[in-house]
């Protein structure tokens, strides 16, 4: 699910989210900031194309079917490239547990959506890419 | 001659008269001596009654022989009175003096009561084992008074020689039977009420013994310098002991170091007269509460006898809190999740040129529809389960054609079974008669659920088996199956499937991975299935399917179970009893 249109250059993002509305929406909303998405429905999709088109950051659910956002983030720390990839947990879980074993895995940020409005999260993945 | 008349009439009168005096003196003699025995008789009963106050409730033996000797004056009159006890140490050997005797007195006695406690007993008993105590007068070594009368009277408890009464005098002759029988009924009480005593607390020492025993909590108790002195069964196998094995208090120290610091603990329960509590202890991945108290004296609230620690297994409530807690954090986030995409939908879709085709529009639109359904189905889910844990689910039975129904399902998933080579095999009992109670809509709910679960495990290019049969009171389920060539996983070995009234039976058979015992027994419980169901790749549906399907069956008075053979398959079952109480 690449995004090849922008081959030109420009910054590419990894989206895993199994809530299709929310997908749709962020990626939307990425694309129109010239942001290149890369679409993931559930984990062990997010992992394999984390994997395979190394993005600039990687943006985890963390529920998610078949892996879930932190099983992810704890396979990418075991790979070259992934160990220090950029990674962003967006997620609709207010858990401090979850939240420490993120950290502990050194993701970079983890953001509750439903306390941003679209703009927002567009703005703070924005500022994370360097890009504003 | 008037004289001699006179002179014999007054001797007459005299001798009369002496013979009434002497008559009289005689009565009043007899009287008096009755009188005597009586007051003797009450004071002795008196004194007894003292005694028997004094023993009271003490079982030490060697206080209720003070008492005695120390009392026995009251009644008898002696140059002394001696006791021998036999304690596990050595032979107490204590001797009143009522007036003062030589050294060879007190000797001969002691000599008299060690050759009558070695032939009471049987045994020989040495002098040197003997611990002497004498007091009252004075030993005086220049006297050369002997023991010229005495008699022994043995004490025995619960037939137990325990030890020998002597009481001696220098006078010879001098004690009757009288004396003997007025010892022997002290001790003769003392004995009794000792044994008694000593039974109350046998009994209830061994009932408290075979409470701690059995106690599920673990119970240790220590005396003030820890030294251990009760250690049940729990609290052995809490530091992973067996039951039978001897542990000491420095097991407890070593073995829960890393969990709590028992000692101090222990040390500030007694110092401090305190009562401590933890409320959460974690001991080998187990959780305790553990109280830690000194142990009070009954009798003065003030002495610390000691300390006890309590633990109790709290892991299954901490377990089904934790449960509990995911439940909601889980219910919260899949919620929130589509509500939230559901509202960012609508923002993004009011902004300019998001939307720009009709496609663009019909996928959106698509894209709420889908989230909100699937909210909803959960939200309908979550309600039913609420109102058939609080009980108001309701049925509505009416006559009904099992056959019919169970097709018409079979008819509905037979193309998505074609997708995957399965086939539907449906083994119907003829004995079942058209129409039977249920209510159609919840028992079209069961099987959906079985069917689609079944679709779901069973290996390509096998069979779903579905089978619908009645069973009669008092047969075996599964002899019932095998007649009719069921394939299922029901256990062949036990009786458990005897089920008591007639009833109609529908089983559903996948052939795909079985499940796991340890899963199994979680299969109808809310709070797993949620979860596990999130979890699974397809995420389909909302997990809460077996959970209502089994209060629907419970609500006809029936019964839902599972048994699954692993790589081999799963048997899903329903009963529904033939009259349906309403």
């Amino acid at each position: 699910m690449a995004d090849n249109q922008s081959a030109l250059g420009g910054k590419t993002v990894l989206l895993a989210e199994d809530e299709l509305t929310t997908l749709k929406v962020m990626s939307s909303s990425l694309k129109a900031e010239n942001i290149n998405v890369i679409e993931a429905v559930d984990g062990q999709q997010a992992y394999d194309l984390a994997i395979a088109q190394h993005p600039d950051l990687v943006i985890l659910d963390i529920q998610m079917p078949k892996l879930d956002g932190l099983t992810v983030l704890e396979k990418l720390r075991l790979d070259d490239w992934g160990k220090n990839a950029e990674v962003m947990l967006l997620t609709n879980y207010n858990d401090s547990e979850k939240i420490l074993l993120a950290f502990r895995q050194k993701a970079f940020s983890y953001l509750v959506k439903s306390e941003y409005d679209t703009e927002t999260l567009v703005k703070k993945i924005k500022e994370k890419l360097n890009l504003s | 001659m008037l004289d001699i008349i006179l002179i014999f009439i007054c001797s007459g009168l005299l001798i009369i008269g002496l013979y009434f005096y002497i008559k009289n003196y005689q009565y009043k003699n007899t009287i008096h001596s009755q009188k005597k025995e009586n007051e003797q008789k009450v004071y002795e009963l008196s004194v007894l009654k003292e005694l028997g106050e004094r023993i009271g409730y003490s079982l030490n033996i060697e206080k209720i022989s003070d008492i005695i000797s120390g009392s026995l004056h009251q009644f008898i009159d002696y140059s002394a009175v001696s006791y021998m006890l036999l304690t596990p140490k050595n032979i107490k050997f204590k001797i009143y003096l009522e007036s003062s005797v030589s050294r060879k007195f007190v000797e001969d006695v002691r000599n008299r009561m060690l050759h009558s406690l070695s032939a009471l007993l049987n045994r020989k008993y040495e002098s040197n084992q003997v611990d002497e105590t004498i007091t009252g007068s004075l030993v005086l070594d220049d006297s050369d008074d002997q023991v010229n009368s005495f008699f022994n009277i043995p004490l025995v408890i619960n037939d137990k020689v325990v030890g020998v009464f002597t009481v001696a005098h220098t006078k010879s002759g001098h004690f009757q039977e009288k004396e003997m029988t007025i010892l022997y009924k002290i001790t003769q009480q003392a004995s009794r009420a000792v044994a008694r005593l000593q039974d109350v607390v046998a009994n209830e020492q061994f009932k408290l013994n075979s409470m701690v025993e059995s106690m599920s909590e673990g119970v240790l108790m220590t005396d003030n310098n820890l030294h251990l002195l009760v250690a049940n069964p729990a609290v052995k196998r809490i530091i992973g002991y067996e039951r039978n094995q001897i542990v000491t208090i420095f097991d407890f120290f070593e073995r829960l170091k890393n969990s709590l610091d028992i000692k101090s603990k222990l040390e500030e329960s007694i110092k401090l007269k305190k009562i401590n509590y933890l409320a959460e202890v974690i001991i080998n991945q187990k959780y305790y509460e553990v109280f830690i108290s000194p142990v009070k004296s009954s009798k003065e609230t003030d002495k610390i006898l000691g300390g006890v620690v309590i633990f109790r297994d709290i892991s299954q409530s901490k377990e089904l809190e934790k449960m509990r807690n995911d439940f909601t954090s889980m219910l919260v986030h899949e919620l929130r999740s589509p509500l939230d995409g559901i509202k960012k939908m609508a923002k993004f879709m009011q902004k300019e040129g998001s939307v720009k085709t009709s496609e663009d529009l019909h996928e959106y639109l698509n894209l709420i529809h889908n989230s909100s359904t699937n909210m909803l189905q959960l939200v309908n889910n979550l309600l039913e389960v609420a109102k058939i844990e609080s009980g108001k689910f309701e049925i509505n039975a009416t006559k009904n054609d099992v056959r019919k129904i169970i097709q018409t399902k079979i008819d509905f998933y037979t193309p998505a079974a074609l997708e995957k080579n399965n086939t539907f095999k449906f083994i119907f009992d003829s004995d079942i008669s058209k129409e039977i109670f249920f209510d159609a809509n919840g028992i079209n709910r069961v099987l959906e659920n079985f069917i689609s679960n079944a679709l779901k495990f069973t290996r390509e290019y096998k069979d779903i088996e579905i089978a619908a049969f009645l069973h009669k009171y008092g047969q075996d389920l599964i002899q019932e199956g095998n007649k009719l060539n069921i394939h299922w996983f029901l256990p062949t070995a036990e009786k458990q499937r005897v089920i008591i009234d007639d009833c109609l039976v529908v089983a559903v058979t996948d052939y795909g991975k079985g499940i796991e015992p340890e899963k199994i027994e979680k299969l109808f419980n809310k709070f797993v299935q949620l979860q596990a169901n999130l979890a699974t790749p397809e995420k389909i549906g909302t997990g809460l399917g077996l959970v209502i399907a089994k209060g629907i069956v419970e609500a006809h008075y029936g019964v839902i179970g599972v048994s699954s053979k692993l790589e081999q398959g799963t048997t899903f079952y329903f009963t529904i009893p033939l009259i349906i109480k309403k």
